[in-house]
């Protein structure tokens, strides 16, 4: 009778610990995506980042005053121990400019050659692109500008969808668009707007993105914390009200000698089997189901699976402890010291 | 009728705690009936481009000049007016046709395509077979369009398109055509179109099992006017995107899914204690005469109350959302809101049997 009254209890949480594995593991799945976007909106710059969305101003500028201030921002970020990157938005050509004097993108090739002509913008063209194609089979690279020299092939970060290369900054003048500098100071990157109002720039957006915000701002992850903690609220329910059923179960055991630590002991060790089964089926169902639905081949065993199981498992065993410990130690019929 | 209602009282005794499991599951299976649309309608749109797969239809990312509509060559039209007339490609304009002209086709959305080769590409859309032709989307029902001007050419309109009909273009991804008209236009318009509508129908330009030669030449012919376009190949292109998409909307599926059963299991935990707390009452009621049917039908109520009537009004309400929206996939929340019906016929079962136990 007791064994099965054990096995009832351990499917009764195995099946709550299944259901918040798949719901841990649909948390760990949309932090990974984050991340994964965050490191793809800064191409792989660390620290914080702000990103500058410059448009063309009503301010007159001549040529030489836009060229005069390009090299002064140029001096500026080199000076600062900085890195800008340019990205298209849809508008101008499909590429990324780079200053990376520092050398802080790890993806893009660093200049350490005395020879290198710094006053020619040189191209790496991105591995699989249409360009890289047309480089390679024809030497024909119609997105190029004419005076850029192609001086290699590179696999293309993360984020940047159809963009076809990344080139150095020449001679020739910045276009609008999407600039990321990695530093918040609200210091430098007045000067550096400054430098681009000279240019003949505006800002139209200003935006940092430091880490904890980005995190916070990103909906995905917010609903999927969301349903993690309401689903914790619904198991918290359930097992406080299985529990305060077995309220005069308890009493008895009390009477007869049994201490509260031992109640809670023995339930916790006898229903660690039902949780730890529940949080692994968990892990590897929603696994499967997502590879099922979205038709793609996933490992049965990935370091996804382990992470949701592992944060399910340790929230389980400690929400089904503290639910014993406050239906064991604070019930007046079980404890009958109080 | 006074049975159940005295069973959504019921529930109201206990608001606070079945306003809480109420409103988790109303959210759950709104969010749910979402992602489950996304899916349905990722799916037609799959369907949708299955023959310009078969075809290695080639698409085009645009990159637009900095400033300015693309000033297009005439070359560059004539370009694409061979490829179309050869039945190697279409075109379509959706959103920049006559844009100075709010009178245009009625001030209806339009849906102007070139290329004798759709109907072929697009066999579940039934579009009129002449060419220059047009239809309505079945909500217009404006008698007084009868034709649409396109620079002097008197396209007529001689049909209504069936309800839910929907162009699956890969670029538009399931373009609702209940509220457009659709004009199937000649190639020779394509030159007397203006800046900003030729920009579209170039971008829009769809080539069939091209030779590289020719996507090269229409890359470079439009490079050279500061329009740059990226091809993607749709066989390889779209089944990747799909699985992408479809990999994030499984995620939510499963999710809510999960987080449902979990909020069911804290009801029935929740529903098994008010029926034990209402075991004496009922008794009383037995007593004096209530039959189980009456009994059985309060607890219909107490259950209406908390696991059906609201997210059954929440799913209509989104329903009509999505319809007005124009969404591709409209009556999916009807899966759900049938999923609910069926869980709670099931609880319903459930309670009576338990409150037969709980009585003896």
């Amino acid at each position: 009778m007791k064994k099965n009254k054990w096995l009832f209890l351990n499917i009764r949480l195995a099946l709550s610990s299944v259901l918040l594995s798949m719901l841990t593991s649909f948390m760990v799945h949309a932090f990974m995506l984050t991340l994964e976007s965050r490191q793809e909106s800064t191409f792989g710059l660390t620290g914080k980042i702000t990103v500058l969305t410059m448009i063309n101003g009503p301010q007159e500028v001549t040529e030489t005053d836009a060229t005069y201030a390009q090299n002064m921002l140029k001096d500026y970020i080199k000076k600062q121990s900085l890195s800008l990157v340019y990205t298209s938005v849809g508008d101008g050509r499909p590429e990324m400019i780079v200053y990376d004097p520092h050398g802080f993108l790890p993806w893009f090739p660093r200049v350490t050659d005395e020879s290198f002509d710094l006053t020619t913008s040189h191209a790496y063209l991105f591995r699989g692109t249409y360009t890289e194609n047309q480089w390679s089979n024809f030497a024909k690279a119609p997105f190029l500008p004419e005076e850029v020299k192609v001086s290699g092939v590179i696999d293309s970060p993360s984020g940047t969808d159809n963009l076809q290369y990344a080139r150095t900054i020449g001679q020739d003048p910045l276009p609008s668009g999407s600039y990321t500098i990695n530093t918040s100071d609200p210091v430098q990157i007045k000067h550096i707007i400054d430098l681009f109002y000279q240019m003949g720039f505006i800002p139209q957006v200003s935006k940092e993105i430091p880490l904890f915000t980005y995190f916070v701002n990103n909906p995905f992850l917010v609903i999927t914390v969301l349903f993690l903690v309401m689903g914790l609220l619904c198991i918290v329910f359930d097992w406080f009200l299985y529990n305060q059923e077995r309220v005069r179960e308890f009493g008895i055991r009390r009477r007869y000698g049994a201490l509260p630590t031992n109640l809670v002991r023995e339930n916790l060790i006898v229903g660690m089997a039902g949780l730890l089964i529940g949080s692994v089926i968990g892990g590897i169902l929603s696994n499967l189901l997502v590879a099922g639905i979205s038709q793609t081949n996933r490992q049965l065993f990935n370091l996804q699976t382990f992470t949701s199981t592992a944060i399910s498992f340790a929230i389980v065993i400690l929400t089904w402890s503290s639910i014993l410990y406050v239906v064991i130690k604070t019930n007046k019929e079980v404890n009958i010291d109080a | 009728m006074r049975e159940l209602w005295a069973g959504v009282i019921m529930a109201c005794r206990r608001w606070q705690a079945m306003l809480g499991i109420s409103g988790m599951i109303a959210a759950a299976c709104v969010v749910f009936a979402l992602a489950l649309e996304d899916v349905v309608s990722q799916v037609a749109v799959l369907k949708g481009g299955q023959h310009l797969r078969e075809q290695h239809a080639v698409t085009f990312t645009p990159y637009y000049p900095q400033g300015e509509p693309t000033q297009v060559g005439n070359d560059t039209i004539q370009y694409v007016i061979d490829q179309i007339n050869n039945r190697k490609g279409y075109t379509a304009i959706i959103h920049n046709m006559a844009l100075d002209d709010p009178d245009f086709a009625g001030g209806y959305p339009t849906l102007i395509l070139f290329g004798d080769v759709i109907p072929d590409l697009y066999p579940e859309l039934p579009l009129c077979e002449s060419v220059p032709c047009a239809m309505k989307g079945s909500k217009i029902v404006d008698e007084k369009i009868n034709a649409v001007n396109i620079e002097g050419e008197n396209i007529p309109v001689v049909g209504t398109l069936p309800a839910g009909a929907t162009f699956f273009d890969p670029l538009a991804a399931g373009l609702p055509l209940d509220n457009r008209i659709v004009i199937r236009a000649p190639t020779k318009l394509l030159p007397l179109l203006n800046s900003i509508e030729k920009e579209e129908a170039i971008t829009r330009t769809v080539l069939l099992d091209p030779e590289a030669k020719v996507v090269d030449t229409f890359i470079t012919m439009n490079a050279n006017s500061e329009l740059y376009l990226i091809p993607h190949d749709i066989a390889v292109d779209q089944p990747q995107r799909f699985r992408e998409l479809m990999g994030r909307s499984a995620i939510y599926i499963v999710g809510m899914l999960s987080f449902l059963l979990l909020v069911f299991i804290a009801f029935v935990s929740s529903a098994r204690l008010t029926i034990r707390q209402e075991d004496r009452a009922f008794k009383i009621r037995a007593m004096y005469g209530a039959t189980p049917f009456h009994l059985s039908l309060r607890i219909g109520g107490f259950l209406a109350a908390v696991v059906l009537i609201p997210p059954v009004a929440l799913l209509s309400l989104l329903i009509v959302y999505l319809h007005i929206a124009g969404a591709p996939s409209p009556n999916v929340p009807l899966w759900v809101i049938l999923g609910i019906l069926l869980t709670f016929f099931l609880l319903w079962l459930w309670a009576i049997r338990s409150t037969k136990k709980i009585g003896g």
